[in-house]
């Protein structure tokens, strides 16, 4: 940027990799423009994507197939939903693995009847079945045992269902899996990823689920319908927009952001690039001023429907509270007419507030910018292949100088102490899932995943330590390729700053929920609710248009409700 | 045949290498090297069953070449080398361009292609891959180019060799995102995958997923998303 003579310049940078790739603040995420579900809707809406309901043949106990399509300018896509009936002992709290109240798969294109055919042997097993490369994801969902039934039932005598137990719940079904990229036989993701709707990461996945969600909610209206046909009605549009999908998410994703260095630095790149060219912005705009107030009032009153039972989640709730309101205070005395209003702000909240309340500050501060932010929703995709070549003429001395600086946090544990390596990544057999053990107490040792890049990285600097600087890491990767994952995540983390996280990943004081927080906060999804240390329940899509009314609506302005006061 | 996605295909292979008992990093290269074949038609699953069958349980080291300051590479263990062994030590001492070579005796020597088309890609320079009558061109585009293979699966060739190529043009090859491994060497390949699977005890599967403290109304979670 050019600097002059009459306006002072303020360089603003990208935050450090040291202070944004730890666990605690990555676990302090939220969800904002750049998310993937708000990125999919304002492609959706910009382009006029053009919303079918082709088929709905659901019967009054849920059962039967729908098909929903949305049009785009080249190209249809179509959730093929089949809707099942699980005897309640089946539907119990816990999932029994071959049966779900619903199952679904993204279709590419308009499926024909021989296509529904295939798919209906196939989709019902999940797991056990498998699809083709005309399907893009395969997914289920199974019904909320508190609202579901009082959905229904409510509709079906006429009325609308209770406002109170909607917002405590958020959501009539979850989805307990969202399987894209190749898995059960499905597309793989470089077949598709040149296609302009699905350049930026999850838009599958994320079509997916506002599909399934627009699926639910006419699947209770309808089994109300056929119960009472005379006094059945329908949810009223605000209430039902209110209306989520839930999603139980455990372990298994926590591995993917170790497994995809440089999906997840570009990710994190494109959020802090974000931050830093809000915080550039020399002079603020009356509008920009007045959204910003407005986002900040409606996040306030989205905290309210915010709830958790997990101690950890309970207090740092009751610390955004404060954060909030403090920052709500401080508002009121900040003039933003100032030179560099975002950026005073910015580190004023560094200063005032908690991690929860820093980050949230963060995706508050996109909100009013979307004309400088929401374009690098397109940089946020990755081609993880480009990082896997190893540069063998490296020299031993620059290794070693990467070492230092992307894992010298890792200098400072003692590796040799139990709580350090308490745990081991591992993948049983019974589930074929990413699991964690305890070290000490299970003999894991041959299971071990290659999930702690830092302590392996401290292993690969101990082997290093007697080799001459100048020699290429290539001999020394012939004499030890047990250290040749570790050489390459270096490499890559030389190239791409937010590659690591710079944390103990096997440490006594993980908290798993950390990393999914993370991937699910980039999703889109909200209303984070640790169940325990490995696995949290969340909402997605609460506040969203649904299909038929997205270009109805004010284009991507539901990820905090607006209430009379506050719009 | 069993049709797979490219994705499903590299993840078996990872594991099942990792089952025979290579480094993660050389399982790594593994998944990416059938892929990459795969992606192009070319049958390297069935190879690659065949390859970590014979080749379990013996030290990465022992199937890769050895160094020697005055000629580069050399063969100096006892059984064929392993390609993918062989493969990233060509990738990783990719000197000057240009360079030619000749090794032996090799295992599989097709699943060799992938690592020259990577070094033909960074060093802006096609290279011809041969052995017995079987000749390959990897283009300056990391593709492949010209190719008459008649020994596509020969479980193993006396000699490899490489050099540079005049010809540069990518073969017109149809990239259908899709693997296929025919039933008899998939079901080897996940015997060896399995062996990367900690088997379920009582105290595993209880804690390993962290049960729920609180249970009201979600199940326990499957999987991702």
């Amino acid at each position: 940027m050019m600097e002059t003579a009459t306006t002072p310049k303020v360089t603003i940078t990208r935050r450090a990799p040291e202070t944004v790739m730890r666990l605690s603040r990555l676990g302090s995420f939220h969800q904002s423009r750049l998310s993937f579900m708000r990125v999919l809707l304002r492609r959706l809406r910009q382009e006029g994507w053009r919303y079918e309901r082709r088929q709905f043949d659901i019967d009054a106990r849920g059962v039967g197939v729908a098909v929903y399509t949305m049009h785009g300018p080249d190209r249809a896509y179509s959730l093929v939903a089949f809707g099942h009936d699980l005897p309640p002992e089946a539907r119990s709290d816990r999932v029994i693995a071959t049966a779900w109240d619903a199952t679904f798969t993204l279709f590419d294109g308009i499926p024909d009847a021989a296509d529904i055919a295939r798919l209906g042997a196939e989709i019902p097993l999940q797991e056990g079945g498998r699809v083709s490369a005309r399907e893009l994801s395969v997914s289920r969902a199974n019904r909320s045992v508190r609202l579901f039934d009082h959905v229904v039932s409510a509709l079906a005598a006429g009325h609308q269902p209770d406002a109170d137990l909607v917002a405590r719940v958020g959501y009539v079904m979850r989805t307990t899996a969202v399987y894209g990229s190749g898995k059960l036989g499905a597309a793989d993701r470089e077949a598709i990823a040149m296609r302009p709707e699905f350049l930026p990461p999850f838009q599958v996945e994320m079509l997916t689920v506002w599909l399934i969600r627009a699926f639910v909610l006419d699947l209770v209206e309808e089994m109300a319908r056929q119960r009472a046909p005379d006094t059945a009605t329908v949810i009223a549009p605000d209430l039902r927009r209110q209306i989520g999908i839930g999603n139980s998410t455990g372990l298994g994703m926590a591995p993917f952001l170790i497994s995809h260095p440089i999906l997840f630095n570009n990710w994190i790149m494109a959020r802090e690039e974000a931050l830093a060219r809000v915080r550039a912005i020399d002079r603020s705009t009356p509008q920009t001023q007045a959204r910003f107030h407005a986002i900040l009032a409606r996040a306030r009153q989205a905290l309210g429907l915010w709830r958790s039972d997990h101690p950890v989640q309970i207090a740092r709730l009751a610390d955004l509270r404060a954060d909030l309101d403090r920052l709500a205070t401080h508002m009121a005395a900040t003039d933003l007419t100032q030179p560099y209003p975002w950026d005073g702000l910015w580190c004023w909240g560094a200063r005032h507030l908690s991690e929860e309340g820093q980050e949230m500050l963060l995706s508050l501060l996109l909100e009013p910018h979307g004309d400088v932010v929401d374009g690098l929703a397109c940089c946020m995709s990755a081609q993880e292949s480009d990082g896997f070549v190893i540069d063998g003429a490296m020299t031993v001395g620059r290794l070693r100088a990467i070492l230092d600086e992307v894992y010298g946090w890792a200098h400072d544990l003692d590796w040799q102490a139990p709580e350090a390596q308490a745990r081991t990544w591992y993948v049983s057999a019974a589930k074929q899932e990413p699991r964690l053990g305890e070290t000490l107490h299970e003999d894991l040792g041959d299971y071990a995943q290659p999930l702690a890049p830092g302590r392996d990285a401290m292993r690969l600097e101990a082997a290093l330590q007697d080799l001459p600087a100048d020699a290429p890491i290539a001999g020394f990767l012939l004499a030890h390729p047990e250290h040749r994952h570790s050489v390459r995540r270096a490499q890559i983390a030389s190239r791409h700053p937010y590659a690591e996280i710079r944390d103990n990943t096997i440490g006594a004081d993980l908290m798993p929920i950390d990393m999914l927080r993370a991937k699910l906060s980039f999703f889109g999804a909200g209303y984070f609710d640790p169940r325990s240390d490995r696995w949290v329940r969340i909402n997605m899509y609460r506040g969203a248009p649904f299909p038929h009314e997205l270009h109805d609506l004010p284009e991507d302005d539901w990820a905090y409700p607006a209430t009379e006061a506050s719009a | 045949m069993i049709a797979l996605s490219l994705g499903e295909a590299e993840a078996l292979l990872r594991k099942a290498a990792r089952g025979a008992g290579r480094s993660w990093g050389m399982a790594e290269e593994c998944g990416r090297t059938i892929r990459w074949l795969e992606s192009y038609g070319l049958a390297a699953m069935a190879l690659a069953a065949d390859l970590l069958a014979q080749t379990d349980g013996v030290a990465d080291t022992a199937l890769a070449p050895g160094w020697s300051a005055k000629r580069g590479l050399i063969h100096r263990g006892a059984q064929p080398l392993c390609p993918i062994a062989l493969g990233t030590a060509l990738s990783d001492h990719a000197g000057a361009p240009g360079a030619t070579g000749r090794i032996g005796p090799v295992f599989a020597p097709l699943l060799l292609l992938p690592h020259l088309a990577s070094i033909a890609q960074r060093h802006g320079q096609a290279y011809t891959l041969t052995w017995g009558e079987s000749r390959f061109v990897l283009t300056t585009g990391g593709a492949l180019g010209a190719h008459d293979g008649p020994d596509l699966e020969q479980r193993q060739a006396d000699w490899v060799a490489w050099g540079p190529s005049e010809t540069d043009d990518a073969a017109a090859a149809l990239r259908p995102h899709r693997a296929h491994c025919p039933a008899s060497a998939y079901a080897s390949l996940n015997q060896l995958a399995e062996r990367t699977f900690a088997p379920e005890t009582e105290a595993r599967r209880l804690s390993g997923a962290g049960e729920a403290k609180l249970s009201t109304d979600a199940a326990r979670p499957k999987t991702e998303g």
